[in-house]
């Protein structure tokens, strides 16, 4: 099951949401998390439960021992945390990358409904051990650490929540008033953004870059729409994430930082799906913090397991090394002197690294790429823009401008700090806006449902 | 009397006058503000909750057909249970049974109005990009994309639930994805077209000329564009053919896509996991034929495709071969 699912979406959310109200204690809540979550795994295929209770009886076991013997033996407690990540890189492998090694059909999933949450699964629970291994405390109440696992708005696309952040909220939560509200707004922009922002993007990077003739604004604006689509498609579902987690009374920190062109291209990587690569650089790069070389080598390493862990194919291998030798000059050679320069060039530098080196995952090939990088500069274009790329940029133009107010972080808090300067102009206005907003969601929850069951049918 | 004894205590004759507290002003604003606040947010899950129950409500209870059999092929027994095809087939069914299918439709359009000027791109247009693969950055000679073809079932997310190739894997392993996916969208077109046709009367003419291998898809509805579009394959064949409708979403959007296209054309697609790309192709013309013979209109019905391959009457071994793509 996948959140934009309608068994989901119209019926195990809510249900469970109103069935978690039935209790005020911790303990019912997350009975209740953890039949939703299995249900949730369940889905396509039942029999996958049993791989993920057999994970975390696993994983609940290593952290235990990890506990105990991080003191008095730390060897020990080293053996048993490569065991966890070799146990957890065998499951991602297995389930998510089937095709990169040599399997036999049986042991491949082939046609499963859930390996889309395998990679951040299995990095959340080995992120738990690890944890464990660093000094924090390891969860002996089974229960808890099955309903971290487990909970189906940990489960999807991130925010890759850390056992340490969450634990006190696992043993003890409310839910108020303004979480249910703006938990049910997260949904709905989140879903949003995936059903209507997304497709938009993705309608148009088709008609720029998977049409007939390669054109000047075909290359741009297909390029940027490709990103978008991934953008919204990704940020879509763990604002859906943290929607349902303040629906059940969790909160988290969100997973996305707004661009600043002062961070450079680091901070451009670092900022997307900030959980991620967070988790990545503590592993790897934060016992070499002080010492240069060492830490942009680290560095370097780190962009190639996420990268790996993003796509196991060569073309993310090579973004991730050409990422990585990116952040290790900026750390050593032009860092300081970008960010002391104009804005605008900081912006320039950005765009271009960034639709220079993250292409080439789209075309994962030399020969699309240069002829698209070529395109971008006119040479062999056969036009400004196609007809197909008018029409869809026509039919979807109050959703791009909707989109680019929602990526560009100066734009949006402009237009938020203007409606909340309305509001606060009287008391009727007030309730105008806030009931203008209410039905302007509600519209948009409908107009998402229905685009899902049309797309269904 | 003891009134104004009292008064005078209170406010007893040449006393300074008492400053006034501006907190509880201050206090009482924040106490209005918090009170407006909550209504708000009280109108806000209101209105929310209400919309999301009609929604449920008209996904699940509202249908055609009630809930003891699912579909007409998948019953509840422990084959269907364990492998999970039960399950994917619920939604098929209640998507396939809704009563209100005609309204979700019509206001899925209305609501694409607020997406755009005039909302000029019909859903066959969007099916017509949607199934584009290849194009203009499409390396001929290789034949190969790796990270294209990863990229086409869902970039990084879809990567997961991806099929997917080692580095070794022959051109006719590759052949074969591609010809799948080829399958699904023209299964998905034709199956869709048939509401479309006749719940709205959409036609699309489409015509081939030889000398220019170029495809012309001209709807006749209201206020759709013309739009045309190379094709690859021979041009021997002039076809009219009801406009497919509302597009098999094969974006990256959702990963639910992805799951419920595999889902949806599981019996077709178990054809298609042999290896064999022209026993495949021949599979998927076949199933594509009888689906058309009953949904075609009663007139101009030769030869159909949405992707532009000829039907069994003109073959040609060599197109077939290739995944079929608007191109040029």
């Amino acid at each position: 099951m996948v959140y934009t699912d309608l068994f989901f979406l119209l019926a195990l959310l809510p249900l469970s949401v109103i069935f978690s109200f039935f209790d005020e204690s911790a303990e019912y809540k997350n009975l209740i998390s953890v039949i939703a979550g299995a249900i949730f795994v369940a889905w396509g295929r039942p029999l996958w439960v049993l791989l993920i209770f057999l994970s975390f009886i696993f994983d609940w076991g290593m952290g235990l021992l990890v506990g105990k013997f991080r003191q008095s033996n730390k060897a020990a407690s080293v053996i048993f945390l490569m065991l966890d990540m070799l146990w957890n890189a065998a499951i991602f492998i297995l389930y998510t990358r089937g095709g990169a090694v040599h399997l036999p059909d049986k042991l491949t999933l082939r046609e499963s409904l859930i390996p889309l949450a395998m990679g951040y699964y299995v990095l959340r629970a080995f992120s738990y051990v690890f944890d464990v291994y660093k000094g924090e405390k390891a969860e002996k109440n089974p229960l808890y650490l099955l309903t971290y696992m487990l909970s189906f708005h940990f489960m999807m696309t991130g925010p890759v929540i850390r056992y340490k952040d969450i634990s006190a909220q696992l043993r003890e939560r409310r839910t108020t008033g303004k979480m249910i509200s703006d938990g049910l707004d997260n949904i709905v922009f989140g879903l949003g953004k995936v059903v209507i922002l997304a497709h938009a993007f993705d309608l148009l990077k088709q008609s720029g870059l998977e049409g007939g003739d390669v054109t000047f604004f075909g290359c741009w604006l297909g390029m940027l729409a490709f990103f978008a689509s991934a953008y919204f498609t990704l940020s879509g579902l763990c604002q859906m994430s943290m929607g349902m987690g303040l629906l059940t009374g969790f909160t988290y920190k969100k997973n996305f930082d707004d661009p600043d062109s002062k961070l450079l291209f680091t901070g451009l990587v670092k900022g997307y799906n900030t959980s991620v690569t967070d988790l990545f650089d503590e592993m790897i790069v934060s016992r070499f913090r002080y010492k240069t070389v060492p830490c942009a080598i680290a560095a370097f390493v780190c962009c190639m397991a996420v990268a790996g862990w993003y796509s196991f194919s060569k073309p993310a291998f090579l973004v991730g090394a050409i990422v990585g030798a990116v952040i290790v000059l900026e750390k050593l050679v032009w860092g300081k002197k970008l960010r002391a320069m104009p804005g605008l060039v900081r912006v320039i530098y950005l765009v271009v690294l960034t639709f220079l080196i993250f292409s080439v995952l789209y075309f994962g090939s030399t020969y699309g790429w240069r002829k698209w990088a070529l395109g971008l500069v006119g040479v062999g274009d056969k036009g400004l823009i196609s007809h197909q790329m008018k029409t869809v940029l026509l039919s979807y133009l109050f959703a791009y401008i909707i989109g680019v107010i929602c990526y560009l972080p100066w734009l949006k808090d402009q237009v938020i700090r203007s409606v909340n300067k309305l509001s606060k102009k009287t008391k009727e206005l007030y309730t105008f806006v806030n009931t203008s907003k209410t039905i302007l969601k509600a519209l948009l929850l409908i107009m998402c449902v229905a685009a899902i069951i049309t797309r269904k049918m | 009397m003891a009134f104004k004894y009292y008064y005078e205590y209170l406010q007893p004759e040449n006393a300074p006058e008492m400053p006034e507290d501006k907190r509880g002003d201050e206090e009482l604003d924040e106490i209005t503000q918090d009170e407006q606040r909550s209504r708000a947010q009280f109108v806000n899950i209101a209105v929310l909750t209400l919309t999301l129950v009609l929604c449920a409500m008209i996904v699940f209870v509202l249908r055609k057909n009630d809930y003891s059999r699912v579909t007409d092929e998948k019953t509840l027994d422990k084959d269907s249970f364990v492998s999970g095809e039960f399950f994917g087939s619920l939604e098929d069914d209640v998507v396939s049974h809704l009563a209100l299918s005609d309204q979700i439709v019509r206001t899925d359009d209305l609501m694409s109005y607020f997406c755009g000027i005039g909302n000029k791109l019909m859903k066959s247009e969007e099916e017509d990009i949607s199934s584009q693969t290849g194009g203009a950055f499409r390396d001929r000679q290789e034949n190969s994309l790796p990270g294209r073809q990863e990229h086409n079932e869902g970039g990084e997310h879809k990567v997961v639930t991806r099929v997917s190739s080692d580095e070794d894997d022959t051109k006719q392993t590759k052949k074969t994805k591609k010809t799948k996916a080829t399958t699904t969208s023209v299964t998905k077109s034709v199956k869709e077209m048939t509401s479309t046709t006749t719940q709205y009367g959409y036609y699309t003419t489409t015509t081939t000329k030889e000398t220019e291998e170029t495809t012309t898809t001209k709807a006749t509805n209201h206020n759709a564009p013309s739009v045309t579009t190379k094709v690859t394959t021979a041009p021997t064949t002039t076809t009219t053919k009801p406009a497919p409708p509302p597009a098999a979403n094969t974006s990256m959007e959702d990963a639910a896509t992805v799951t419920k296209t595999q889902s949806q054309t599981k019996t077709q697609t178990q054809t298609q996991t042999q290896t064999q790309t022209q026993t495949q192709t021949k599979t998927q013309t076949q199933t594509q034929t009888q689906t058309k013979s009953e949904t075609q209109p009663p007139a101009d019905t030769d030869a159909v495709s949405v992707t532009g391959e000829s039907t069994p009457d003109a073959p040609s071994p060599t197109e077939q071969d290739e995944p079929q793509e608007p191109q040029g």
